[in-house]
């Protein structure tokens, strides 16, 4: 054996020793779940029956960063209600959303609006989050078709990447990229792209908090990427579900009563 | 005689022609800078993206870039000025009926765009904040009616829907687009509308006339006031920079056909007069009259004629143009109300019969005897006295 090649076994060995024990092990990797069954679980997480919270909205770009104030209501899938309790610009502003309908009253003015066509592409309040992005149904199992794409590192724990391809193109996101966490089955990133094929949103849920048998995000944070330097966070605190809501909650006559 | 004929009505069509191209252009760009400022002040990256309205590239605190900008010399007005889209609706329902809201406070309004005496329904702002004043074509077209509430729902600057409710007052018919169609509001409400609570997208400055602009915005870019701010004069900005260099443009091409047409005519006249002083022009060479002379003295002639032509023909054109200018042609409201909101053009168009376009068409006129009698005067001097001799007869 010459001099160069016992060099050369040496280095061979010291690098296999550097490498981490499972890549020489070779754990099998877990098998990845059914995407169906992966989505199920995350709705059964972020969607409920009925439900009260108090929001902090806070929204910013780079001139200037604005708190809100909501309470909010919501009832299934198909109805919500919010209040805006401050600031003072805002307060008395309300919203309800019955399925793919929605009206807003504005004090102000005293009217309500329903938010249609054009206007359910704006962002809510201006922030990076759309009417149509609360409108948007969280049953994703039904709207998309999804592939599970790996168990991969995101923020320093495990994460079923999941890309979920919309069934009709039609919807706002006909794509999203999703990032679930294996352990808790929220969302904790989503990257959510244009038919174009462009990301235009991001949509991070963290603080994941066990409420009622439900593992929820309590601050999600909504970067609009087509905008500079902005972003909302939106944090719950006082979140309650299978709360008895008052029935005219869910009504245009709430809007109106002061 | 007839070459002073082709003068005076070469001259007298041009002066027509041109005193009517300012009339139209001159007053187009008179009218829109009275809109948009003879100069600008805005915020640099809101001038960048303007197409695009970014509404929070504003000014936020306005009250010391106006009291600066009234201070620079020349300026005799400057006002914070909102302009920003809103859907207007009047009754229950909401329309798609969409307009443009300027915000401003009222002697811009009344001094400025003097839009007072368009008034054809109602009263003028009363100082009440929830006055609004509306164009007659918007308030057709939301079923808006004078002593009823109005709705304005806009956005912020941060884009968030944002409403205004007020009482029409007033509406006014000026017959363009870029009046009949917008919404006047008190620059207060216009804050609320945009949430920009002390400030303004814009001051527009104003000097005793458009040709002050650009020593006013000379005067500002050297005041350390404005460092942070776009200053723009009116012909600095698109359209209107474009629009003035059509008018030279214009000019230059109207000018130089005439002078082409008119030109020829001389050049006949000039070749024919050439033609039967052969003999004479024979005897002068035979004298001593040298060839650069011959032609001089051609010329010296045809631009004698011109001089006198010219100014027969100022005189002549001067009539027609000065009826342009106190009568002007009606173009009629189905081309003005639909030209777009950005120009200002009146239903009504004057010409405009300055000193500066009599001077012109006067030395157009002398242009053209040059041009028309240089080939016959080239012709007079290459001929020879022996020829010319033998060609008398």
């Amino acid at each position: 054996m010459t001099r160069r090649t016992l060099m050369t076994l040496l280095m061979t060995a010291s690098l296999g020793l550097m490498l981490p024990a499972g890549s020489l092990a070779q754990d099998a990797p877990p098998e990845p779940p059914d995407v169906d069954s992966l989505l199920k679980g995350l709705e059964h997480n972020l969607n409920f029956e009925s439900r009260t919270a108090k929001i902090t909205m806070i929204i910013a770009n780079p001139r200037r960063t604005r708190t809100m104030e909501i309470f909010s209501y919501g009832r299934g899938l198909d109805e919500s209600s919010m209040e805006f309790l401050a600031p003072a610009r805002e307060k008395g502003t309300k919203m309800y959303r019955k399925g793919d309908e929605m009206w807003m009253y504005m004090p102000t003015v005293e009217r309500t609006q329903k938010i249609s066509g054009h206007m359910l592409r704006q962002g809510m309040m201006g922030s990076d989050m759309s009417y149509e992005d609360i409108m948007g149904s969280t049953n994703w199992d039904e709207v998309y078709d999804g592939i599970v794409d790996g168990l991969v590192d995101y923020e320093g724990s495990p994460h079923w990447k999941v890309v979920l391809t919309a069934k009709d193109d039609s919807v706002t996101y006909p794509k999203r990229v999703t990032y679930i966490d294996q352990k808790t089955l929220i969302p904790t990133m989503q990257e959510l792209y244009a038919l174009s094929g462009m990301l235009v949103k991001t949509w991070g849920m963290t603080d994941v908090q066990e409420i009622a048998g439900k593992q929820y995000p309590m601050t999600m944070r909504i970067e609009d990427k087509l905008k500079a330097g902005t972003y909302t966070e939106i944090k719950t605190s006082e979140l309650k579900f299978g709360v008895e809501v008052p029935e005219e909650v869910f009504s245009l006559r709430w809007l109106e009563r002061s | 005689m007839l070459t002073a004929s082709m003068v005076v009505m070469g001259v007298a069509a041009l002066v027509v022609a041109m005193s009517w191209i300012e009339g139209i252009l001159g007053g187009m760009i008179t009218s829109s800078t009275d809109t948009i400022g003879h100069v600008r002040v805005a915020d640099p990256d809101f001038v960048k993206r303007e197409q695009l309205m970014p509404m929070y590239e504003n000014i936020a605190d306005v009250a010391p870039v106006v009291e600066a900008a009234a201070a620079i010399p020349g300026v005799t007005a400057a006002y914070p000025v909102i302009q920003t889209g809103a859907a207007v609706s009047a009754g229950d329902e909401f329309g798609d009926t969409f307009g443009l809201v300027v915000g401003a406070p009222e002697p811009y309004f009344s001094e400025t765009l003097k839009l007072e005496k368009y008034l054809v329904e109602g009263t003028w702002f009363t100082g009440d904040p929830n006055e609004f004043i509306l164009g007659e074509r918007l308030a057709k077209k939301a079923d808006a009616e004078v002593g009823k509430d109005v709705l304005l729902i806009g956005q912020t600057q941060d884009g968030a829907m944002s409403p205004i409710k007020g009482k029409v007052v007033g509406i006014i018919h000026s017959g363009t687009a870029a009046f009949d169609q917008r919404a006047f509001v008190p620059l207060a409400k216009a804050q609320y509308l945009v949430d920009i609570p002390d400030g303004a997208i814009e001051v527009l400055a104003f000097g005793a006339d458009r040709h002050a602009a650009a020593g006013i915005r000379d005067a500002m870019k050297a005041d350390p006031a404005f460092t942070d701010y776009e200053v723009q004069a009116w012909s600095d900005r698109e359209p209107w920079n474009a629009l003035a260099g059509i008018i030279i443009a214009m000019q230059g091409i109207l000018g130089g056909f005439v002078v082409f047409i008119v030109g020829l005519g001389i050049w006949v006249t000039m070749m024919a007069s050439v033609l039967e002083r052969t003999g004479e022009i024979g005897v002068l060479r035979a004298m001593g009259l040298s060839r650069v002379q011959t032609v001089l003295m051609f010329v010296f002639e045809a631009m004698l004629i011109a001089a006198v032509g010219g100014v027969f023909g100022v005189l002549l054109g001067a009539g027609p143009a000065y009826w342009l200018e106190v009568n002007g042609i009606t173009f009629g409201e189905d081309l003005t109300q639909n030209i777009g909101t950005d120009m200002v053009v009146r239903p009504v168009v004057y010409g405009d019969m300055s000193p500066s376009v009599a001077i012109k068409g006067f030395l157009l006129g002398l242009a053209m005897a040059i041009v028309g009698s240089a080939i016959p005067a080239i012709r007079a001097a290459l001929i020879q006295p022996v020829e010319a001799m033998r060609a008398r007869r």
